[in-house]
């Protein structure tokens, strides 16, 4: 089963090494070998799981000692547990299809096997923060996605925009990987402390089983370890690079958006879910954040109009919904809604991708009464967005339900936020699917039809999105460090009832074209205003990295041209040329000169040794 | 046999002279020949170096001036077996890049292989007297390279680099002869020095004052903050070649002789005074990062970085335990590696489109030179510590190492990654990716095997080594551990921790 998951881990590897060292000119060749080795990877993954099944999920690892130094290793492994297995699968299995579905939407496309190199590396690095046995280990892998998102969201690097949001959703996520670092140093000082200089997760948990305490500095590692997950989950205020990334191609979005690198900080969470269960401090802070952009999120896909930005903002939302569960003490839940919202946001991002290929724009407004065009695509469509939305008896509403009953438990205020982004998730989800496919179009189209690549990966993630609720995930991801969650009817119903009221109003404004009263939109103006520029988070950034930061390193290199080689280096070149000719002034070659300082010397010294005397 | 590493550059700079001048041809194959035997013999010994034997290896000793001490003793410890690795690795790459040098070539060659052969004399060595003769061999032929086969300001930075390298050297030549006086041996033997140091230590109050002489005149050419600034120019100036064995070897030389010498016989004293090298070491990576931010010349990007770089070197040397040391000896060769692939492949672009700014190469060169485009951001990529690459483990080492003595120099030193990632992908984006706003029509992609060699086997060798690091760590470890048990000894018998510089050192640490 180890040696299954070592290769599951490396296939991918092995596959992009061989693109880019010899299939670069051989397009289908090199299609062949990303999409060979991922499904191969998924039928390992399979065995993996029934192998585990079989011996009760109890959890194995093995792994090899990559550095070892005095009393100190950094270890490098596989870890199978029921978390690793069912990320194993999601990330292989709609990895896949997604790989599939690409072979056709980059058809053309000059970088097509780069695109693919670039596909499996990806896979390679998310299936490595999945397997790994220990902090360094994951660390190793969360930068690794971070630079196949790079290449991937600046595929089409001859555009401006899209090296620029490459090149920001690298950077961003590695500040917050600034923190997580620290954080590891922070976890491995606190093991030191419990005994053993070490970072593998197995021996950290039993190193700080029930009762341990760290007091605040265990609160400031969370912390900074949930820094990392800022960044790669995209989290208020690190969220900035994700609708950007829309720049990339669009499989990359639902690889980015589905199984990967969003995925990356929620599995963190659930991974060291131990470690947080010893500060509550920490789990505040973070259910906070992650009830700030849910709400936040959502707002902003209430107002735009790219097809691929609402589904981004739906991403956001739905990964704050993930990161509050976590912080209000349920990591099982946050995981249960991970993978169902990977399936359904998978399927959201293929049937947009679906969209583009076929009328090629991404303005949501250019589009209308697609569902007649392209059928596939559009009745898969609406699964994904009921589920998204929450409505019985699709994936969304089981997990989803899931957090909003765990809010109710804790407090008023998370309740209340997690059920008015129910409402606005559902509304701006109408607004998108009626728009697109119900609505009279605005312009003509005459899109050419599905390809069969395309139609079977979102038949197939449409069936998951539908039925994955009544696997039992939720209960089966269980574990002792999560708090229980009581099924509650009131709840339900009442976050039911706010979906579907989300949709009906939705309906009645982007179906039907209700005319509303010309004062709503003066009303609504301002906040309008405000959301369209997202809440000037990104202009703020802006600012402080124009004015602040490059002024700081103007004036380092203004302290650097006049202080430190004007002044300091030709300086001191200057006072030793002036000094060289001053004393050359004195060689004046006459005698009676030389007579002269000769007995004024001689009268100095012989004065001072009487004077002194 | 180990002497057969200087012999070869030199032998090959004999045949160079006795060449006649109109065979370029012959000239370069000759260089590249007699730095190829080098790397091969280094590659030889690097891997028969016994890892768990450790100690000096390939020993030889030749007595010179008996009434002095002076032996040639010849030998390799954990520590330079690395090291002439990379010399190795960049001198010979540099040959071949050297290729494109069109004036005066005899000359070029001669000088090159007489620093090649200083370089590698310098790894070799076991005796002080050789030791510095070798370093200061070095600095002769630096100074007509870049003064005749440089561009742009050449003949004031070659001024300046020999000057500030020369007073490094005059600086850290007067703690040596106070070292050999205070030892009274008789002998420049750094070895039978060093056996006699752990047995009877040179007094506290001696160390004290002399390690600094040390410390600092090894730290010019280690380009500590603030005596760094003859490093960008002077890499500006240089030919490609050139700036890839300075920046590449050269400058390790710094942290090298610092933990030969300076540690190696003074470990009072590195306790005393390496904080205050921590301490300019933060400045070097931060200040030095945030100058490369606002350069224009690529050339000058990648200067300010390597001594930004350098920092991460100073502040693993300055942890003073395993982890931070190992980390610093492999960063000074990963970094090596990196910044002589970052410097030979600006001189291709350079070599054909003859400008270096950023803004007038135009953006949108992916496109044009794919390969060379590729190679670039491996090597922004192992410079900004992705894994994979030798330094990203070397880093890590280096914070791990530095957390339990200067957490607060860690953290900054982290953020320090993040600002190298700032600019280095800033300039990948505005050389090579958008749209390309000029045309470039002569700009050719390096599609030979001989013009590609250079650029694979450098980035090779830092995914090798970053693929499996305990090939690597495992040797220098060999090396370290004496230093840190000296170190870890006079902790616990001479100096307590309250009369460092800082009571920074506290138990905790290694």
């Amino acid at each position: 089963m180890l040696t299954l998951a070592w290769l599951v881990l490396f296939l991918p590897l092995a596959a992009a090494a061989a693109i880019l060292a010899g299939t670069l000119r051989r397009n289908f060749l090199s299609s062949a070998l990303a999409c060979g080795a991922m499904t191969v990877s998924f039928l390992f993954s399979c065995a993996i799981f029934f192998q585990l099944a079989g011996r009760n999920f109890e959890a194995a690892e093995s792994h090899v000692v990559l550095v070892s130094i005095r009393n100190f290793e950094l270890e490098f492994g596989v870890l199978v547990d029921r978390l690793s297995a069912i990320m194993l699968l999601i990330v292989t299995g709609i990895g896949g299809g997604i790989f599939f579905y690409s072979t056709e939407y980059m058809k053309d496309d000059p970088g097509y096997s780069r695109y693919f190199a670039g596909l499996s590396l990806f896979a390679f690095s998310m299936l490595g923060i999945v397997l790994s046995t220990n902090f360094f280990q994951i660390f190793v892998f969360w930068e690794l996605v971070g630079v196949s998102s790079y290449l991937l969201i600046g595929h089409w690097y001859q555009k401006n925009e899209a090296a620029d949001a490459g090149k920001k959703a690298f950077i961003t996520t590695r500040i917050g990987d600034v923190g997580f670092l620290i954080g590891i140093l922070m976890v491995w000082s606190l093991a030191g402390g419990a005994g053993k200089e070490t970072l593998n997760f197995g021996v950290l948990e039993s190193l700080m089983g029930d009762g341990f305490s760290g007091g605040m500095y265990l609160t400031l590692a969370c912390l900074a370890v949930f820094c990392g997950v800022l960044g790669k989950s995209a989290q208020f205020p690190l969220h900035v690079w994700l609708p950007d990334a829309m720049e990339g191609p669009t499989p990359v979005s639902a690889l980015i958006h589905a199984a990967t690198m969003v995925a990356a900080g929620v599995y963190l969470l659930a991974r060291t879910f131990f470690l947080f269960v010893h500060s509550s401090q920490a789990l505040f802070v973070i259910a906070c954040t992650g009830c700030v952009t849910a709400l936040m999120a959502a707002l902003m896909a209430l107002v735009q109009d790219d097809i691929k930005k609402v589904l981004a903002y739906s991403t956001l939302s739905q990964l704050g919904y993930m990161v509050m569960a976590v912080g209000l003490g349920s990591a099982s839940a946050g995981m249960y809604h991970l993978v169902t919202h990977a399936f359904f946001k998978a399927l959201l991002f293929l049937g947009a991708g679906s969209v583009i290929h076929a009328i090629h724009t991404q303005n949501i407004w250019e589009m209308g009464g697609l569902l007649r065009r392209l059928p596939v695509t559009g009745w898969t469509f609406l699964i994904g967005f009921l589920a998204l939305a929450g409505i019985f008896p699709l994936s969304g509403f089981f997990s989803k339900d899931e957090i909003l009953t765990l809010a109710s438990m804790r407090h008023p205020v998370f309740y209340l936020a997690g059920t008015l982004t129910a409402f606005l998730t559902a509304f701006y989800m109408g607004r998108l699917f009626f728009t697109v496919f119900t609505a009279e179009p605005r312009r003509e189209h005459h899109p050419h039809g599905e390809a069969a690549v395309i139609r079977i990966p979102l038949l197939l993630l449409a069936f998951f999105s539908a039925a994955s609720g009544f696997f039992g995930l939720g209960h089966w991801l269980h574990t002792h460090h999560d708090a229980e969650i009581e099924w509650n009817f009131w709840v339900v119903s009442i976050s039911l009832i706010v979906s579907l009221g989300g949709i009906a109003a939705s309906y009645l404004v982007y179906n039907l074209r209700i005319p509303l009263p010309e004062s709503l939109g003066v009303v609504f103006a301002p906040a309008r205003k405000v959301l369209e520029n997202k809440f000037y988070l990104d202009d703020f950034y802006d600012a402080l990295v124009q004015k602040v930061q490059q002024n700081f390193a103007g004036l380092c290199d203004l302290f650097e041209r006049w202080v430190v080689v004007e002044w300091m280096v030709n300086g001191t070149a200057r006072v030793t040329a002036w000094s060289g000719d001053m004393l050359r002034r004195l060689q004046t070659g006459r005698i009676h000169f030389y007579a002269l300082v000769f007995s004024a010397g001689i009268t100095a010294l012989v004065g001072w040794w009487v004077l002194a005397r | 046999m180990i002497s057969l590493l200087v012999l070869f550059p030199l032998i090959g700079a004999a045949a160079v002279l006795l060449t006649a001048r109109d065979n370029p041809a012959v000239i370069r194959r000759v260089a590249a020949w007699s730095c190829g035997a080098s790397l091969l013999l280094a590659l030889l010994l690097v891997f028969s170096f016994d890892r768990f034997a450790g100690g000096v290896q390939f020993e030889m000793r030749r007595p010179w001036v008996e009434s002095l001490g002076i032996s040639f003793h010849a030998g390799l410890d954990g520590i330079s077996a690395v090291m002439i690795l990379l010399h190795g690795l960049v001198s010979f790459s540099g040959a071949l890049v050297s290729y494109s040098i069109k004036e005066r070539v005899k000359e070029y060659f001669v000088f090159y292989l007489l620093l090649v052969a200083s370089i590698y004399g310098v790894f070799i060595s076991l005796d002080v007297f050789f030791l510095y003769l070798f370093y200061e061999m070095a600095v002769i032929p630096m100074y007509p390279l870049i003064g005749i086969w440089g561009s742009k300001n050449k003949e004031y930075a070659t001024m300046k680099l020999t000057l500030f390298i020369t007073a490094g050297a005059v600086l850290a030549l007067v703690g040596i002869i106070a070292v050999y006086q205070m030892a009274g041996l008789k002998s420049f033997d750094l070895i039978e020095l060093q056996r006699h140091f752990a047995v009877q230590p040179l007094p506290q109050r001696f160390q004290k004052w002399a390690f600094p002489f040390l410390v600092f005149g090894f730290g010019v050419i280690a380009s500590l903050w603030p005596t760094h600034s003859w490093s960008p120019i002077g890499y500006a100036a240089a030919p490609s070649a050139v700036s890839m064995i300075h920046a590449g070897v050269l400058k390790k030389l710094g942290p090298y002789l610092i933990l030969r010498l300076a540690l190696g016989f003074m470990p009072d004293g590195a306790r005393i005074w390496l904080p205050v090298v921590a301490a300019l070491a933060m400045v070097n990576i931060l200040y030095a990062g945030y100058c490369a931010m606002v350069q224009k010349d690529l050339k000058f990007i990648i200067g300010f970085s390597s001594v930004s770089h350098m920092g991460y070197i100073l502040l693993g040397l300055a942890c003073l335990n395993e982890a931070g040391l190992t980390g610093a000896v492999l960063l000074m060769f990963s970094h090596g590696v990196m910044a002589a692939s970052a410097f030979s492949l600006i001189g291709f672009v350079y070599d054909q489109t003859h400008t270096r700014r950023v803004d007038e190469l135009g953006g949108g060169l992916a496109r044009k030179v794919p390969f060379i485009a590729v190679c670039f951001i491996m090597t922004a990529m192992a410079s900004l510590g992705l894994p994979g690459f030798s330094n990203f483990i070397s880093e890590i080492l280096i914070f791990f190492g530095s957390w339990k003595v200067f957490p607060l120099f860690a953290a900054i030193g982290i953020f320090g990654v993040l600002v190298t990632s700032i600019y280095l992908l800033r300039t990948v984006k505005q050389v090579f990716y958008g749209p390309q706003t000029v045309s470039w029509e002569g700009l050719k992609d390096a599609v030979t095997v001989r013009a590609r060699a250079p650029y694979l086997i450098l980035i090779g060798a830092l995914l090798v080594a970053g693929f499996f690091p305990q090939l690597l760590v495992g040797r220098i470890r060999s090396g370290v551990e004496p230093l840190v048990t000296a170190v870890r000894w006079s902790e616990e018998t001479r100096l307590s921790s309250s009369s460092t510089v800082w009571k920074v050192y506290g138990d905790g640490g290694r």
